[in-house]
């Protein structure tokens, strides 16, 4: 079963959650956690994972040959990311940061004169804590399309896992979308606020169009007001509270136990 | 010599634009033996692209036959840009026509790297 911790809202603690249930769940099942914030990823520093590198993550980039380049100016017109400059009369200049590896270039030249290159944008990683497996995605930095990362990642997701738990970043943009895609279930994990009412039902819809299932799971609930939640119509799972003990211990980097992942467990169970 | 000003309007007497790939105009200023000898403005058709101004803008004035711009801020994505089409960047504020006298008389900074504090 793939299991999505998504949210919208930044901070509305979607790692705390993600790790806490795979770290609980793990115990009597095989767990893979994947750590789809591929622009920011933490979750091995909350469970202490010393990664390891995997593979590259590589994507296409045009290499010029200018002994057949006729000048002509097609490659820069069918780039429409600016990758390619072009003044006329002069060979076409590459920017590779701009760059997302489409390959219209390729399709576009007449003279044969751009060649499959290969630039790296990002780095998977593996590794383990006691039972729990764990795959990890990160970005090069000023890399502007990150969803081919997620995708790289969610290809090494192996067959034989009980739960893979899918961690995805902030935010409904599109390595959002690419690390939701494939659940059979998210957890919207949300805040008792108007911001984190706003995203969780932004995120709610997104889910719909995709058509996956979606239950919310409350961080927080002792504070703001929840009032906003339970307007947003989706099942409340379960309730984690503003508690002192488990933000010290999220921030010393330690497993967070608390019953509302047991309960979180139980609702998977009875699925 | 020609060089291009970001630039708030569409004369001499306007202002230097502080952004380089979403002014609303360049400048295009052609400069013979110290003196000004002619000058016309660019509408920047880069600033409808959402992302990638500055290389687009970088392209637009490279084909005027552009060597030397003057701007206030430069994203990374634009340096990036110019160094690949071989234009020198300075730094300045205030009038155009002021400005491009300080250029001629060698008053002005060359930019080597970004200045732009929010392009990251």
């Amino acid at each position: 079963m793939r299991i999505a911790v998504t949210g919208g809202k930044g901070g509305t603690g979607k790692s705390l959650v993600a790790t806490s249930l795979a770290a609980e769940l793990s115990k009597n099942n095989k767990v893979l956690l994947v750590d789809a914030d591929v622009e920011c990823p933490n979750d091995h520093l909350v469970l202490s994972i010393k990664r390891r590198e995997l593979r590259k993550v590589v994507q296409f980039k045009p290499e010029f040959n200018y002994d057949k380049c006729v000048k002509c100016g097609a490659c820069s017109r069918a780039c429409k990311e600016k990758a390619i400059l072009f003044v006329k009369h002069d060979f076409p200049k590459f920017v590779p940061e701009q760059c997302i590896g489409c390959g219209a270039c390729l399709a576009a030249c007449p003279s044969r004169a751009i060649t499959k290159g290969k630039n790296k944008i990002g780095m998977i990683y593996s590794g383990e804590k006691s039972n729990l497996s764990f795959l990890s995605g990160e970005t090069i930095e000023g890399v502007e399309e990150t969803s081919p990362v997620v995708n790289t990642l969610k290809k090494e997701i192996k067959d034989g896992f009980d739960y893979e738990i899918i961690d995805t970043a902030a935010g409904a943009h599109c390595s959002v979308i690419s690390a939701l895609i494939g659940s059979d279930l998210a957890l919207v994990v949300t805040e008792p606020t108007p911001f984190g009412s706003h995203d969780a039902a932004l995120m709610l819809e997104l889910l719909g169009k995709l058509g996956i299932p979606s239950v919310i799971v409350l961080n927080k609930s002792t504070i703001g007001e929840k009032g906003l939640i339970k307007g947003l119509g989706s099942e409340v799972i379960a309730e984690i509270p503003y508690d002192k003990k488990i933000l010290e211990a999220y921030a010393a980097g330690r497993v967070v136990k608390h019953k509302a992942f047991d309960k979180i467990i139980k609702y998977l169970e009875d699925l | 010599m020609k060089i291009a000003i970001s630039s708030k309007g569409g004369s001499l007497e306007s202002e230097v634009d502080a952004r380089f790939g979403r002014c609303p105009y360049f400048i295009i200023v052609e400069i013979q033996k110290g003196e000004i000898k002619s000058s016309k403005a660019l509408k920047n058709t880069a600033t409808a692209h959402q992302r990638g101004a500055g290389p687009t803008a970088a392209e637009l004035v490279a084909n005027q036959g552009v060597k030397t711009v003057i701007t206030q801020n430069i994203g990374p994505r634009a340096v990036s840009a110019m160094k690949k089409l071989g234009i020198k960047v300075y730094k300045s504020s205030g009038l155009i026509k002021e400005v491009v006298q300080e250029f001629i008389s060698g008053e002005l900074k060359e930019m080597t790297g970004t200045s732009s504090g929010c392009a990251k």
